[in-house]
């Protein structure tokens, strides 16, 4: 039976003190599976997000919520994050305000300090105008809001 | 339904005479063994969608079980479309015969997977649609994905959402139908803002206030972008848009820009969503 080292670093010999380094970091990751980029920094946490949602068309609350935590559990440490959009095809606005949009509200210079982009995958048009725009959401409560109500112009037939 | 030739195509009007019908068969002992189409002169086949909503309503509400839908044989459209296979009755029928048939499918909230399986299967390879740009596409998906993820949010139905289109050669147009058997726009709305500074009352008033970016009944997450965002779609791909519940039809011109909305006597239950792209 081949032997399964952990995830969490991929690329990098199975020592003893990455050993340690993964006991220390399994509870904290809530079972969810998430690749360290760089074990020689250990600052910088690569969030793949189709991986944790486990799924490709990541559109429900449910993955929202299992991508949240994750992203949360990171930066709570004071570690950054790399987001990889890669292997999602299909999201929408919901999953973007609930995964990624609750934490830029939360505390908006933490969320644009510590978290980036490192690929937006295959969907890259469509994933990056959802990110973005629920971002712009969160930042800006009530901006276009009113330049919205003023070109549109409303007329009730009889 | 009153004898007489009916035409219900994808606008107002044709809203105004398929809630006719339903509030004809949803009805306490309507007594009605078929759901009978045979008034109609024209039916456009994207609308095939309410006369499962119609069964299913009617199912639920009153116990009423329709054993078949008659007068369906001058519309072959709406068989090519899947209708008699959605509403139980296929036997003899034949679908998806014609180039121009968006098939008619009901999705649950949680048939995600298949759901981006028919954008991708039925609506982006159709046939039609060979020539139009990607970003053109890319709208005509989002919409159709934001629309179904988020209705199971705010209909609050245990009923499938019903999507079915049709591509018009004539005019160039393919006019998809989304319908949910929900709560409808009003009802939460008005609970939501009954305490604020403007309180919503009427059906009219609901739609444009969940069309405002950042308007939200819900503030758990930053919210309030999914219909906008449909609105803008619609506005940059010179598409129109249709809502259309609780008494009122909302609609967006997008060769104008301009939008209007009328108050119909007879409405549907639940929501109901057009989006004529071209």
């Amino acid at each position: 039976m081949p032997r399964r080292y952990p995830v969490f670093f991929e690329g990098q010999p199975f020592t003893l003190f990455s050993a340690r380094k993964w006991l220390h970091l399994r509870p904290r990751a809530r079972g969810y599976r998430v690749a360290v980029k760089n074990i020689s920094q250990r600052t910088t946490m690569k969030v793949a997000v189709a991986n944790i949602a486990g799924t490709q068309n990541p559109m429900r609350d449910v993955y929202a919520h299992k991508v949240h935590d994750c992203i949360r559990a990171v930066l709570l440490r004071g570690e950054s994050v790399e987001l990889d959009f890669s292997g999602v095809k299909n999201t929408v606005t919901r999953f973007m305000n609930m995964a990624f949009g609750r934490l830029v509200l939360a505390d908006s210079s933490q969320y644009d300090g510590l978290v980036s982009i490192i690929d937006y995958g295959n969907a890259s048009v469509g994933v990056k105008r959802l990110y973005e725009n629920s971002l712009d959401l969160a930042r800006n409560p009530q901006r276009v809001t009113a330049e919205q109500d003023a070109q549109r112009e409303l007329s009730v037939l009889p | 339904m009153t004898s007489g030739l009916f035409t219900a195509q994808t606008d107002c009007d044709g809203y105004g005479v398929l809630a006719r019908l339903y509030a004809d068969y949803c009805r306490p002992n309507a007594g009605y063994p078929a759901l009978d189409v045979s008034p109609f002169r024209h039916i456009d086949p994207n609308l095939a969608p309410f006369f499962k909503a119609i069964m299913d309503a009617s199912a639920q509400d009153f116990g009423i079980k329709l054993r078949t839908v008659t007068g369906i044989e001058p519309f072959p459209d709406l068989i090519a479309n899947g209708l008699m296979r959605v509403t139980g009755f296929s036997d003899g029928y034949v679908e998806n015969v014609y180039p121009t048939t968006l098939r008619l499918q009901g999705f649950m909230k949680e048939d995600e997977d298949s759901l981006c399986a028919y954008i991708e299967q039925h609506v982006l390879r159709h046939p039609m649609l060979a020539n139009k740009k990607d970003d053109w596409k890319f709208h005509l998906a989002q919409c159709c994905r934001e629309i179904s993820t988020n209705y199971d949010l705010h209909a609050q139905s245990g009923k499938p959402l019903y999507i079915c289109g049709h591509y018009y050669d004539d005019a160039k147009e393919l006019r998809v139908t989304l319908i949910d058997l929900g709560i409808g726009f009003l009802s939460p709305i008005r609970a939501f803002t009954q305490h604020t500074d403007a309180p919503i009352t009427d059906a009219c008033a609901a739609i444009e206030w969940a069309l405002k970016r950042r308007n939200t009944i819900r503030d758990d997450a930053p919210r309030g972008n999914g219909l906008s965002d449909i609105l803008a779609a619609c506005e940059s791909t010179k598409a129109d848009l249709h809502i259309a519940g609780d008494g009122c039809h909302w609609w967006f011109e997008g060769r104008t820009g301009r939008s209007h909305a009328k108050t119909v006597p007879c409405f549907f239950r639940g929501a109901t969503i057009h989006i004529v792209f071209r």
